[in-house]
């Protein structure tokens, strides 16, 4: 018998022998429901709960820097009409290689302080006309969410497992608004696997939010395709 | 009434329910980067979440290993949670039950695991649960259906749900064709859904 990892097994449903994915769905709510409540409930001792905070707080060792092949990103907001597609950037079927860049004078670096960051993350979130998008990116294995409110003007984007960048790269995040690109800012991935970014400028209603990855000094438009893009 | 909703308005006691729009809108505002809801979720599931690694792990210090490995995976990936496919509960627990087993399979062979695992009563207290037990309405359905699956059913959920073994090495044990096990596994949950959803 050979053990498989975590992440080969099949679905749990499937382990229980559901057919397609719709009834292994349904036999993981039975087993929820049904099997795990079987087990009784026990309080967890004092130190846990701690001890989760302190980790997601702290940061993950930097992981080594490699070059990664992005595929175009798909919008994960339902609803949106395709022909809100923001025009400048090239059709979701392409894959991207990154082309890092550095940060030029006229841009302000937004891997701002951990707790600033948050704290507009925080703010943004509560407005009244909070809109939140996500995304994912380089083949699935990175994701973005993308809050925002215009009566703050301000827009936050929450990246986790973004690709770590070779020397002389960075990503570049951007506002698209009627026809035009302008830059929000750079920043590089922290190493912790969750990057908090506030976008620099104003935030409007129905902006698109990307981000590319560009040499430095970065440039003040895109020169590559999308890692990724939301419409907000 | 989907099954899902039935479920989840079936569950009235306070402390182990989920209130799945609560849960639901706390994993999207963890995904967001929320603190604040990622400690709601966690009050929300931690006991559920670790009784089911005890269950399964039984080792106290094991188990809320895995448990804190669960919770991680919670903070990291919640944005992978879609309130449309699936209760927010249901996406927790299946994380901690995954988590859990692959601990097990790492750590034992099969042999030491049929072994341990036994043939549970579903009458039987648990033994080893050593703090307050908490007696919902969810767990008497549940314990109630389970009740009313036969002991052949039964004993093939308990040998793949909390002992990790798939349909071939159940076979295996039970000296079962594999074609039987499937279907009286498939049977058994699929009673168990019409036996849930019956309940108020």
């Amino acid at each position: 018998m050979t053990e498989t990892s975590l992440d080969e097994r099949p679905r749990l449903g499937v382990m229980l022998g559901a057919r397609d994915d719709s009834e292994a769905a349904v036999f993981e709510e039975v087993a929820a429901i049904a099997l795990a409540g079987l087990a009784d409930t026990a309080v967890p001792s004092p130190g846990m709960r701690a001890t989760i905070m302190n980790r997601i707080d702290t940061p993950a060792p930097r992981l080594a820097a490699t070059v990664t092949p992005l595929h175009a990103v798909r919008s994960r907001r339902s609803l949106r009409p395709r022909r809100r597609r923001a025009p400048l950037f090239l059709a979701a079927a392409a894959a991207v290689v990154l082309i890092v860049g550095g940060v030029g004078a006229s841009l302000t670096a937004h891997n701002a302080p951990a707790h600033e960051a948050s704290r507009t993350l925080a703010t943004v979130s509560a407005a009244h006309d909070v809109s939140r998008v996500t995304s994912t990116f380089s083949g699935g294995s990175a994701h973005v969410a993308v809050v925002s409110s215009a009566s703050i003007g301000r827009s936050v984007a929450v990246i986790t497992n973004a690709p770590d960048l070779t020397a002389g790269r960075t990503y570049e995040l951007w506002f698209y608004r009627g026809g035009r690109a302008t830059s929000a800012g750079t920043f590089t991935p922290s190493g912790s696997g969750r990057d908090v970014i506030t976008l620099t400028g104003t935030y409007r209603t129905h902006d698109f939010v990307a981000a590319t990855v560009e040499k430095t000094p970065a440039p003040d438009q895109p020169t590559t395709p999308p890692v990724f893009e939301v419409a907000t | 009434m989907s099954f899902s909703s039935q479920a989840a308005r079936a569950s009235t006691d306070e402390g182990a329910v989920t209130d799945d729009e609560r849960l639901a809108s706390a994993l999207e505002a963890t995904a967001s980067g929320d603190r604040s809801a990622f400690s709601t979720v966690y009050d929300m599931t931690a006991p559920r979440v670790l009784g089911l690694c005890r269950r399964i792990l039984v080792d106290p210090h094991m188990s809320e290993e895995v448990a804190q490995e669960v919770f991680l995976e919670i903070w990291q990936t919640s944005s992978r949670f879609d309130a449309e496919r699936g209760r927010g509960l249901t996406w927790i627990l299946t994380m901690a039950h995954r988590r859990a087993i692959d601990r097990v399979r790492a750590s034992q062979s099969s042999r030491d695991r049929d072994l341990r695992i036994g043939i549970r009563d579903f009458g039987e207290e648990v033994p080893g649960v050593e703090s307050d037990v908490e007696t919902s309405l969810e767990f008497e359905r549940a314990r109630a259906a389970m009740g009313r699956l036969t002991p052949l059913q039964r004993e093939v959920l308990d040998l793949a749900y909390f002992g990790g073994l798939t349909q071939s090495e159940i076979a295996e044990r039970l000296d079962t064709p594999i074609g039987t096990i499937k279907t009286r596994m498939r049977d058994a949950l699929i009673r168990l859904r019409g036996l849930l959803g019956e309940t108020r």
